[in-house]
């Protein structure tokens, strides 16, 4: 109920923004098998690790790779890259908070006055991705950093609706699920062009060969 | 009517405190904030960046936000120059640095540098070579402004040829012709594949071709 007069506004910051030329769409990465490793910390609980990984798994299967995805908890051991066929790139995926505000005093003012005051809180967080090739080799880096303000109150909630309603394009529409399909769009964007150039790097630095385990894996003509 | 009146009113302080927010919402589209270039900065450095803007923070600390949030407009908008054009230009001081410092590593004798750039657009080609040559002379190399050129016939070759022949090819053509001899270094800078927006690079010394990046 509290929830449902609070609208949450998504603002890319560094990185997030900048244009992608690879289509998350079609199948960019036939024939790679990726390793995605999303560490727990602070800010990322293990649960929610495990979701960020399972979303980076369907991303990347849908481009035509093959994904194993990796969730390192403390007290047990790194999986054992010997025993099994190695990746060809490894993801590693690495969540922090840059910044949260939350003022106390501002939702006692809300309270007070019906939520005409909207309360207001917000945070900055920075997804760092690194991204490696079996050897260890550091491909290609980046951290991308977001940041979501929530407005809870009536009045503002009332606005924002009736604006999406009657002025607002579709892609400018603030309410409902709008965050999060743009967050998403912005993260998968980002972290398929990564993921492509780091590929292609690998490929040149191997004098444009393919790794022998991805030959073995293409179809024989 | 009065009621109405302060409820109309009782939001604005919280809206003025937010007045320069630069997050998306009644008075700011979604286009105009994605046209902003913003970085959390601590007080201390926001200070020293805008301090006309933003006051020194206090010498024994306090409760109140000790951070800022630092925009900049970007100086092209979003859409206005293809995206592959817009990422490479805007990393290209970086990109080029990383290259040049690679190259002059394993470079490092008395010898002349010529750049070319093999990019789909010509106009962001000729910056892409113009910016490593900048970089090279600010490292100390003596950097020519001729631009190595083959006989038509091999350039016509060279053409159909898949960038794992092509380059090798040239570079021994360009040796194997005397348009480069022991005394000079070609860095060459390209993308490979439409679909990339970091740029590889390739140095052919004495006829032999090597991918650096």
């Amino acid at each position: 109920m509290l929830s449902s007069g609070c609208v949450t506004v998504y603002q890319p910051l560094v990185s997030l923004q900048r244009p992608v030329v690879v289509d998350p769409r079609i199948a960019n990465f036939e024939g790679q098998r990726m390793l995605v490793r999303c560490i727990p910390g602070d800010y990322l609980q293990p649960d929610d690790a495990e979701q960020l990984c399972r979303n980076v798994r369907a991303l990347f299967t849908n481009q035509g790779a093959q994904v194993e995805v990796e969730v390192p908890r403390a007290g047990t051991s790194a999986r054992d890259e010997q025993g099994g066929a190695k990746a060809d790139l490894i993801i590693d995926l690495k969540a922090r908070l840059v910044h949260e505000e939350n003022s106390a005093l501002l939702w006692t003012l809300s309270g007070l006055t019906f939520t005409l005051i909207p309360a207001i809180t917000e945070f900055t967080f920075a997804q760092e991705v690194t991204i490696r090739d079996a050897s260890g080799f550091q491909l290609a880096s980046d951290t991308l950093q977001g940041r979501f303000v929530r407005y809870c109150g009536v009045g503002l909630w009332a606005v924002n609706s009736a604006l999406d309603l009657l002025v607002r394009s579709e892609a400018e529409e603030l309410t409902g699920d709008a965050p999060n399909k743009d967050f998403s769009r912005d993260f998968h964007g980002q972290l398929s062009q990564l993921a492509f150039n780091a590929r292609m790097r690998s490929w040149v630095l191997r004098g444009f060969e393919e790794s022998p385990r991805a030959q073995e894996r293409l179809p024989s003509k | 009517m009065e009621t109405l009146l302060i409820m109309l009113l009782m939001p604005l302080p919280v809206f003025m405190g937010r007045a320069y927010d630069p997050s998306p919402g009644i008075f700011q589209s979604k286009e105009e904030a994605r046209n902003l270039e913003c970085t959390r900065l601590s007080q201390a450095e926001a200070h020293e960046r805008f301090p006309g803007q933003v006051p020194e923070p206090p010498a024994r600390g306090t409760w109140a936000v000790t951070d800022a949030l630092a925009c900049t407009r970007r100086f092209m908008r979003s859409g206005e120059r293809p995206a592959r054009d817009e990422v490479i230009l805007s990393s290209l001081r970086q990109t080029v640095g990383d290259i040049t410092q690679t190259a002059s590593a394993l470079e490092a004798g008395e010898l002349t540098w010529h750049v070319d750039a093999f990019y789909p657009e010509p106009a962001v080609a000729a910056k892409i070579s113009v910016a490593a040559r900048t970089e090279l002379v600010e490292r100390g190399r003596k950097v020519s402004d001729r631009v190595p050129v083959l006989a038509a016939g091999d350039i016509a070759v060279l053409w159909q040829l898949p960038p794992k022949r092509a380059y090798p090819l040239a570079c021994a053509r360009y040796f194997a012709q005397g348009v480069l001899t022991e005394r000079d270094v070609f860095l060459g800078v390209m993308i490979v594949d439409a679909r990339e927006t970091r740029l590889h690079a390739g140095l052919c010394v004495r006829g032999e071709w090597k991918w650096l990046q």
